[in-house]
């Protein structure tokens, strides 16, 4: 669940981030247990929209009321070129170079003498 | 500047110690440290530490000990096959104060270390050595594994002889009998991961992967050791024709440490094919299984599931977080919530999140530079404080060590200034939903066991100490 603090319009905050303004709120109490203090108000997710996840990502913007429910509104970005470059380095790790088979022990049967 | 102690270690040629053609010596490196410098009083609940020096670090790895020192390791240097870089270790103490930076030479690549409950560590990193064939020159590639002890003597080292391409991945890890294991890739006649397992003599070394003919075969990215002694090895069941891969199945499995190529204990995979890989796991108190997947097509491209610990289905519990496009990096602490770290959609920022064992997002962070950027996180949990270590780079071959502190209660949001560059950490501006992937039991894959060819390394103990490594000016 996703909070918004409605004084500020901070958003998206967390349980972990509503008790450390509310710390007397039982460890118990969490998940649909979790009391929302008054100045808080959970955001309902609505569907997101289709986009390219190869070259776009989503975010959100700050939620809007619609009938009385606080909803969150999702914007559709273009992923940097930077980022872009970062994720496929990941993704695609460079191949290292292929070597000729090669005995793995010298002539004399030995192992190869990597060690002085 | 208050708060800031400079630390220098020195570089001192008269103490290069040459042990059968590997040297430890001192790198010179210089940090900053910034150890409760910041407008959070009165705890000191974090530092940074950057290298100013125009070496290129660029850590891989850290360790907690017992008493709170940090460790990193990791490799520096950035010279290809041809060239000699150095494998990485620097030791931190719980302040953030420099205790010792070493290196481990030659190392041509790839460097990851662990420490074990006793404080010795565990590295394992590559090195090449050309020869030529056919009018070209090619190197031999080997993984070598070095055993050291909490005052970086050496008191172990075993070499892995077969002079094809191994190349360490991930940090070792200990199973319950004393076996040390690491993931290594391997670039021999063609390319796949396998889990490489020493026995605690340092005495043989067994590889242990999935591969009929490069036509079938498993990719393991994650992998970690449960109460039990069960394996758990996550990653990528790949189906190939011809050229090309034609099917990728995100696949993780149980087995014993002690038989790892028996049939698994479970199998679970995505029968569909579609979902990507596993791709980072961690364990609970009760071996529940973290475990995340690299994906393209869920609304964040990353996925967080928590596996019961027998295997069993449905998954506890499924999230994709929208604001984090690569899930890195995970751990957990004593109440089983679970610390996710990766990369923001920007590419350049750490973006962390808590999350509880039932799965509720509790908080999310975001590490930002102000200019440069940081990647490559691996975090830790030791207590209620978190540890992450990250490369800052600003260029290719400028690369530095960044070390991070943080409470796991997410009381802390700053922003501080490193050698004249601003690190924030704030809200994280991420959200969670919940996905509909669907993992199914599938029939085990044994493992194929390869016992390897080795070289036990005997040498004049190294007596390199602290006190002796470092001068503080």
């Amino acid at each position: 669940m996703n909070f918004l603090k409605l004084s500020t319009m901070q958003y998206p905050l967390q349980e972990g981030d509503i008790r450390l303004d509310y710390p007397e709120i039982p460890e118990d109490q969490t998940g649909d247990y979790f009391t929302v203090p008054a100045d808080y108000v959970s955001v309902e997710q609505t569907t997101p929209p289709n986009h390219d996840p190869k070259t776009q990502y989503l975010s959100q913007s700050t939620p809007v009321q619609v009938n009385g429910v606080w909803q969150s509104v999702w914007v559709v970005n273009d992923f940097t070129a930077e980022a872009l470059a970062i994720f496929a380095a990941l993704d695609n790790p460079p191949k290292r170079p292929q070597r000729p088979q090669r005995p793995s022990t010298n002539v004399d049967g030995s192992p190869p003498n990597v060690i002085a | 500047m208050a708060g800031v102690t400079v630390v220098s270690g020195v570089t001192d040629p008269g103490d290069v110690t040459i042990i059968s053609g590997i040297s430890i010596f001192h790198t010179g490196v210089t940090l900053v440290d910034f150890n409760g410098g910041g407008p959070t009083p009165p705890t000191t609940v974090y530092f940074l530490s950057r290298t100013s020096s125009a070496l290129d670090l660029q850590p891989s790895s850290l360790s907690i000990d017992s008493s709170g020192n940090i460790s990193v390791f990791g490799l520096n240097g950035s010279s290809g096959l041809g060239g000699v870089n150095s494998g990485l270790l620097i030791k931190l103490t719980p302040s953030g104060g420099l205790s010792v930076s070493d290196t481990l030479n030659p190392a041509n690549g790839n460097s990851y270390g662990m420490q074990d409950s006793s404080g010795n560590y565990y590295i394992t990193y590559t090195f090449a050595t050309p020869y030529c064939c056919c009018g070209a020159i090619y190197y031999d590639v080997y993984s070598d594994l070095i055993k050291l002890d909490s005052s970086f003597n050496r008191i172990g080292e075993l070499l892995n002889t077969v002079g094809y391409t191994y190349y360490p991945f991930k940090p070792p890890f200990l199973d319950n009998s004393g076996n040390i294991w690491t993931q290594v890739d391997f670039y021999g006649d063609s390319y796949y991961l396998s889990l490489i397992k020493y026995n605690s003599a340092l005495t043989s070394i067994t590889s242990y992967d999935y591969n009929v003919s490069f036509t079938y075969w498993i990719n393991t990215l994650a992998a970690a050791v449960t109460s039990t002694n069960q394996l758990i090895a996550a990653g990528t069941y790949l189906d190939a024709a011809g050229c090309c891969v034609t099917s990728a199945y995100a696949l993780i499995q149980s087995v014993p440490t002690a038989t790892p190529s028996a049939t698994p204990t479970w199998t679970l995979w995505d029968a569909s094919g579609s979902i990507g890989d596993f791709n980072a796991i961690a364990l609970d108190s009760s071996n529940n299984i973290y475990a995340s997947l690299r994906y393209y097509n869920f609304p964040s491209n990353n996925w967080l599931g928590k596996i019961n610990a027998n295997g069993t289905l449905p998954l506890a519990w499924q999230r994709t977080y929208i604001g984090i496009t690569r899930i890195l990096s995970m751990a957990t602490d004593s109440s089983d919530n679970v610390y996710a770290i990766g990369l923001t959609t920007s590419g350049t920022a750490l973006a962390i999140i808590k999350v509880s064992s039932s799965g509720t997002l509790s908080f999310s962070r975001t590490l930002t530079a102000a200019s440069g950027s940081i990647g490559s996180p691996t975090i830790k949990v030791n207590g209620d404080i978190m540890y992450i270590s990250a490369v800052y780079y600003t260029a290719a071959a400028t690369r530095d060590v960044l070390v991070f502190k943080v409470p796991t209660d997410g009381t802390l949001t700053q922003t501080v200034s490193v050698g004249g560059v601003n690190f924030t950490y704030a809200l994280g501006g991420i959200t969670s939903s919940t996905p509909s992937v669907t993992l199914s039991s599938r029939a085990g894959i044994p493992f194929t066991a390869t016992a390897l060819p080795t070289q036990v390394v005997t040498s004049t103990v190294n007596s390199l100490t602290a006190s002796q490594a470092v001068t503080v000016l």
